[in-house]
């Protein structure tokens, strides 16, 4: 019970109760809002992406204009040399994409796979395709990624009342420990909340989803790209990333220097978040599990037996 | 297989080894009723998914072992029996198969399928395997598939029909004729392809293997990563005309071809067998 020279009126002990599950509802409904911003377009009337889409969710540029080399090797348009230059040795193969002609006639050109991702065709198609994503809501636009970001306030005015105590407590001369314990978590998790993914959750289901139902597409089985043809060989690769590309066609990969570790998922369909940014899409369990770290349990039952240590 | 009980299917069943390049060709297949599978590449505790869908599907999935050396001078592994059997549990099959050959010899590994010289003494050896093997296998029929010898050990003692005739007599098990290996067995001593057909004990074929295969410095050679030709087709047509097995599998292990030449293999061989199309 409140005190004489208790700060704020409220007994240290009985405020870290207090600031504890004040923080963990703020950390609740900032995970509640961010979800909704997060969540997409629903999955069940969602169609199945194109390579080129797929690789741009999964992964980058990068990986989009490598799934469209595969189309263009499993069809025999392109060969390399030893030095990695890149050779027309056939036509377009049937059913090729808009990225798969802008980068053979780019490769004709600029002979180089990095060369081809500089290009202004290449990059025009990416830019439309990008849009597309965002258009459709699987990347996240301007807006959603804005709303994502404002949960985190919710966190940090969990934080500011929190600091403001503690600088009250220090004022009044009380101790503080156990409520600076209790408020780093809280930081900490604001700043989480402050990442926001590129791609959003139901855009990862969908790729998941995609996986499971092409797991012959995956490195694990080394496909064979002439059997299936070019476009399951760009598919293979928007799903699983670069290392499929190794597992199909290694000479040509080594070749024109692939880089192996573009969106690999570690050569498994199983888990969802599977490339480079998967660190920040995972934000949300990443805060979930810090959440047992905000009940800091281990704070507050001190502060039962402390006593006046709430500031 | 349907064995004996045919029960109800009207021709042999027709299907293309499951190999995990072509899975996705396999599963495609609509009039799919068998395939086979490595069973040194089946992982007991994480088996493909994609196997289990076809078996639920009711696709026989029948087990082929490549390195019980059975025709090994020493005992078979008691752990790669189990494996196989194992296989035959989780997969649900009534059949394994097996190479009548020897791929290791004093703990060296040889990679290969080597032939068994046709001796009295080798049968002996066989034949204990083969009771070793059939024990592990707790009443799942053993197929046994001699293979393609470019040479003979010196000295035979026995034709290959009798050699493979008294071992499949004292032991009850089935036989896997690879029809492309008696073509490539046949071109290559200079006979007439029938004639190795002759004398084989036909009756107790449980199914056959298909395959293509290409001529090297005179020699054919049984690649499976070749388009199957066409007068392996017309010793298919010799064998059904002779006796129908119960099964016809298409066996391509790489170069694997574009999907509508696989289709294209599948169909001749179901016209070679005088079955209906599997591929539509």
């Amino acid at each position: 019970m409140a005190g004489p020279g208790d700060t704020w009126g409220i007994a240290g002990p009985d405020f870290l109760w207090l600031y504890a599950g004040l923080a963990g509802l703020a950390i609740v409904t900032a995970f509640v809002w961010r979800r909704t911003y997060l969540r997409g377009p629903s999955l069940r009337k969602a169609k199945d992406l194109t390579p080129t889409q797929a690789a741009l969710l999964n992964g980058d540029r990068r990986l989009a204009v490598y799934s469209s080399l595969a189309a263009l090797r499993a069809g025999g348009a392109v060969s390399s040399d030893q030095r990695g230059t890149l050779k027309q040795s056939g036509g377009l193969p049937a059913g090729a994409g808009e990225l798969d002609r802008a980068v053979l006639d780019t490769a004709r050109r600029t002979l180089k796979v990095k060369n081809v991702l500089k290009d202004r065709g290449v990059v025009d198609v990416l830019e439309r395709t990008e849009e597309q994503l965002t258009l459709a809501g699987w990347l996240l636009d301007a807006d959603r990624r804005r709303g994502v970001k404002m949960a985190a306030i919710i966190v940090f005015a969990a934080v500011a009342i929190g600091v403001a105590r503690l600088v009250a407590g220090i004022m009044n001369g009380r101790p503080v420990g156990f409520l600076v314990l209790m408020v780093i978590p809280v930081v900490i998790i604001a700043f989480l909340f402050l990442r926001v993914p590129r791609v959003s959750s139901n855009g990862r289901r969908l790729l998941t989803r995609m996986r499971m139902a092409t797991q012959h597409l995956s490195p694990r089985q080394s496909p064979s790209w002439s059997t299936y043809g070019p476009e399951a060989a760009a598919l293979s690769i928007g799903l699983f990333g670069a290392a499929a590309f190794f597992a199909a066609d290694p000479a040509f990969a080594a070749e024109a220097e692939l880089q192996r570790h573009v969106a690999t998922s570690g050569g498994g369909f199983s888990d969802g978040g599977s490339s480079s940014w998967s660190g920040g899409s995972d934000s949300g369990s990443s805060s979930s599990s810090c959440s047992s770290g905000s009940s800091c349990g281990g704070g507050s039952s001190c502060g039962g037996g402390g006593g006046g240590c709430g500031g | 297989m349907t064995g004996p009980e045919r029960g109800g299917i009207s021709g042999p069943a027709v299907g293309i080894g499951w190999r995990p390049e072509i899975v996705g060709y396999v599963a495609g297949l609509p009039g799919l009723r068998f395939t086979e599978v490595v069973a040194e590449s089946v992982h007991l505790t994480h088996p493909p998914q994609m196997l289990l869908d076809l078996v639920e599907r009711g696709v026989r999935v029948v087990p082929h072992g490549v390195k019980l050396s059975l025709g090994g001078a020493d005992p078979v592994d008691d752990d790669r029996a189990a494996h196989l059997f194992r296989c035959a549990e989780l997969l649900r099959s009534p059949l394994v198969s097996e190479h009548l050959a020897f791929v290791r010899a004093g703990g060296v590994e040889a990679g290969h399928l080597l032939p068994v010289p046709r001796t009295r003494e080798a049968v002996d050896a066989v034949v204990a395997n083969v009771r070793r093997t059939q024990a592990a296998l707790g009443g799942v029929t053993l197929a046994l598939e001699p293979i393609a010898a470019l040479f003979d050990w010196p000295d035979p003692e026995l034709t290959e029909a009798q050699f493979l005739t008294e071992i499949l007599d004292r032991t009850g098990c089935s036989l896997l004729l690879d029809v492309a290996n008696v073509y490539a067995n046949a071109r290559n001593r200079g006979l007439r392809d029938g004639d190795l057909l002759d004398g084989l004990p036909l009756e107790r074929i449980a199914y056959v293997h298909v395959a293509g295969g290409a001529e090297h410095d005179g020699f054919y050679h049984d690649t499976h990563t070749d388009a199957t030709p066409p007068e392996v087709f017309d010793l298919v047509k010799e064998l059904c005309a002779r006796a129908r097995p119960p099964a016809l599998m298409l066996e391509r292990d790489g170069h694997y071809p574009p999907a509508a030449e696989l289709t294209r293999e599948l169909d001749a061989l179901c016209a070679a067998a005088g079955v209906s199309r599997i591929t539509a």
